[in-house]
């Protein structure tokens, strides 16, 4: 029963990701480049006119834009609005099993832990160097990465044996499908389209 | 409780108590649509007993395309009665009621934590450190700081859900009736309430009914007595104008519950926004994007807190004390109940209810890291305090500082500077024109200059030949100096760019 699940949880997944194949590029709001740190620590600089210069300085400029909204940009690739259209709900939930998994558990989950932090890393790089790659093959990477994270989560919560649980995984899957067929073109909120 | 506790628990209530009051007539820097409309509604009740309709003392206040609930508005007429008809007035109760607030959590939190031997003795150090995190949560600042009701309408649900807890503790009758009125009078408070505060009346029943059948009797004669006072705002929200609010802001307003695939289709939309509440871009970054929601990239949450949520999470799935956990998942399930059925989603101003088991969840958070000391404990909590320091200079400057000038429009201050030039001028000039493309309501200046006669014109218009000696002062957006002799003043807006928000001109 688990193994099926999972399967069916992989095909859900794999449908929502291949949406995304209808766009050419995600949106701005994964970006952080260093003209938005500029263009923020500007801001708030001339925001803080009338205030100490040097308090001014110390507390707006480039590093600390670029590591606190680094920090906020990340949160994107790891948001509920973007992961549920980009996995599904049943996605997003699996990655929240999965890192729940690697907090809680006692045992040294080394390829997980690699996985967790792979997916971080491909956040990062997208993130702060938008590299010049097909658009199809940074997909392909997220996408694999991402469902794997999930799967690998969704497996562990499944593994207690508990009705509840198989139950909730269903109700996900139930739900993830509905967003499918009732919200077929939520994603083009996150790329632009073709 | 020892004394210094009892010192620093009232460190923290004036500090929350400053953060909230200091400069709240300046900062935000106006008065919003819905602050002028409660406020000419409560000076006329003050005055007149009427509402700006000719009403007497009504249950819901006509207000810009829909009917507000009255707890507020009445609240705003006392505070008149002691301020006068000023933007402090208008704030004043929301102001109060966040302080207050700070105190509810502090009781509430200590209450949940005194229920187990486990989380006993930290309890009162705990409650500290929640309340101390609530004073100065940029959340709940943030409403505290505007004329919004649902402060007012938290601080009572909150009180509600504390005396709940008194009773079921103490059996008391009277912390139940305290439950009663508290419900009832937060439904009276803010729209979304009408939802959230039955529906946890009615959810706590049920449970009392499986749980201690001993005094399920008194928590549904409580909970009858409460729908009987409840009536009225049921009666209100079968009529037309009981439910514009829910027709224009629903998320099913192109949904028919008809067919199985209509209802599927409902349950998805609830759900996804539900779920929208759990974003982590909402909660830490962006916010809803509105401007008067928020500080501009800051968040609703300190970005320190999102580690400490997260072994939050962890005590709650550990921990003996079943009363906590039970509290704090209801709250959490509940906060997006009501929000989640409108649209904008996420928003904001109605998700407020979750400021109280966020603050909860990063105070559990701080005690799961200190059960579980090792070499790290110490480090961590040095940094921690350096991050919640910094946060908070942070959140000062950004508060204090740039906010009055970058959220000058979201709040009105234009239409404000326009009506204190008008105030000056008033005897100069026989006639006021203003523009209707400067998007000030008459409500601005019905409230800040009513005993100035106005005219509200297009853009298109031209001083009229049969006002020829008569003295015009007319305030547009800015078109172009095409008049520049005639130009008194430009009224600015004190953002990055300096915009010019209006002109004056003397015709």
């Amino acid at each position: 029963m688990r193994k099926l699940l999972i399967v069916i949880v992989w095909i859900v997944e794999l449908f929502f990701t291949a949406r995304w194949h209808g766009c050419w590029l995600f949106k701005d709001i994964f970006y952080f480049t260093w003209k938005v740190v500029l263009a923020r620590a500007i801001d708030a600089i001339s925001l803080n006119n009338g205030a100490s210069v040097l308090l001014t300085h110390l507390m707006h400029n480039k590093i600390v834009y670029l590591f606190w909204g680094g920090l906020q940009m990340l949160l994107q690739y790891w948001d509920v609005r973007f992961l549920k259209e980009f996995i599904g709900i049943i996605g997003f939930f699996g990655i929240v099993f999965a890192i729940w998994y690697l907090l809680t558990s006692l045992r040294k989950n080394v390829y997980v832990w690699f996985l967790f932090i792979f997916c971080l890393i491909i956040s990062l790089i997208e993130m702060f160097f938008q590299p010049n790659i097909d658009y199809i093959w940074k997909l392909f990477v997220f996408g694999s990465a991402f469902q794997l994270l999930s799967l690998i989560g969704i497996w562990q919560f499944l593994k207690v044996k508990s009705k509840k649980r198989y139950l909730f995984v269903i109700f996900l899957l139930t739900v993830s499908i509905l967003s499918l067929v009732f919200f077929p073109l939520a994603y083009q909120a996150f790329c632009l389209k073709i | 409780m020892k004394l210094p506790f009892i010192i620093a628990l009232f460190g923290i209530i004036f500090l929350g108590g400053f953060l909230r009051f200091y400069n709240i007539s300046s900062n935000p820097s106006g008065l919003y649509t819905d602050e002028v409309s409660i406020g000419l509604n409560a000076y006329d009740i003050l005055k007149t007993g009427k509402d700006q309709y000719g009403v007497s003392f009504p249950l819901a206040f006509k207000s810009f395309g829909d009917y507000k609930m009255p707890v507020y508005i009445y609240l705003v007429s006392l505070s008149m009665m002691f301020f006068g008809k000023t933007d402090f007035s208008v704030r004043f109760p929301s102001a109060l009621a966040g302080t207050l607030t700070i105190l509810v959590v502090f009781f509430l939190f200590r209450q949940l934590l005194k229920s187990d031997k486990q989380t006993k003795k930290v309890a009162d150090t705990l409650s500290l450190i929640a309340a101390g995190l609530f004073a100065i949560l940029p959340w709940h600042l943030q409403f505290s700081r505007g004329g919004f009701e649902v402060c007012v309408a938290l601080f009572f649900y909150s009180l509600g859900i504390f005396w709940g807890l008194r009773y079921w503790n103490t059996r008391k009758w009277l912390y139940l009736l305290g439950v009663m009125l508290c419900f009832c009078v937060s439904e009276y408070t803010y729209q979304a309430y009408r939802i959230i505060s039955p529906l946890t009346f009615f959810l706590i029943t049920i449970a009392v009914f499986f749980k201690e059948k001993k005094i399920f009797k008194n928590f549904l004669l409580a909970f009858i007595a409460f729908i009987t006072l409840s009536f009225p705002l049921v009666v209100f929200s079968f009529t037309s104008q009981g439910q514009e609010r829910l027709l224009g802001t629903s998320a099913f307003a192109q949904t028919s519950f008809n067919n199985i695939a209509g209802i599927a289709k409902g349950v998805a939309i609830f759900l996804n926004n539900y779920i929208s509440y759990f974003s982590l871009t909402f909660l830490f970054h962006l916010g809803d994007q509105a401007n008067r929601h928020q500080v501009q990239n800051f968040g609703l949450l300190y970005f320190w807190q999102l580690p400490f949520c997260i072994a939050g999470i962890y005590f709650l799935t550990k921990t003996k004390n079943t009363m906590l956990r039970f509290i704090m998942i209801f709250l959490f399930l509940i906060a997006p109940v009501a929000p989640a059925i409108a649209l904008p989603s996420p928003q904001t101003l109605r998700f407020l209810l979750a400021t109280v088991p966020f603050t909860f969840l990063t105070a559990l958070g701080i005690y799961q890291i200190y059960i579980q000391r090792n070499k790290w404990t110490k480090f961590i909590f040095a940094a921690t305090a350096a991050f919640v320091l910094i946060s908070f200079v942070y959140f000062l400057d950004y508060y204090f500082v740039q906010y009055p000038k970058e959220s000058q429009i979201d709040w009105g201050s234009g239409c404000k500077q326009i009506t204190s030039q008008i105030q000056k001028n008033s005897t100069r000039y026989n006639y006021i024109v203003v523009d209707k493309n400067l998007n000030c309501i008459p409500e601005y200046f019905s409230f800040y200059v009513p005993s100035i006669p106005l005219k509200y014109v297009d853009s298109s218009w031209m001083k009229p030949t049969a006002w020829k000696d008569k003295k015009v002062l007319y305030a547009r957006p800015f078109y172009g100096n095409n008049k520049p002799e005639n130009l008194e003043e430009n009224i600015y807006i004190a953002n990055v760019n300096h915009d010019i928000f209006a002109q004056l001109y003397k015709l």
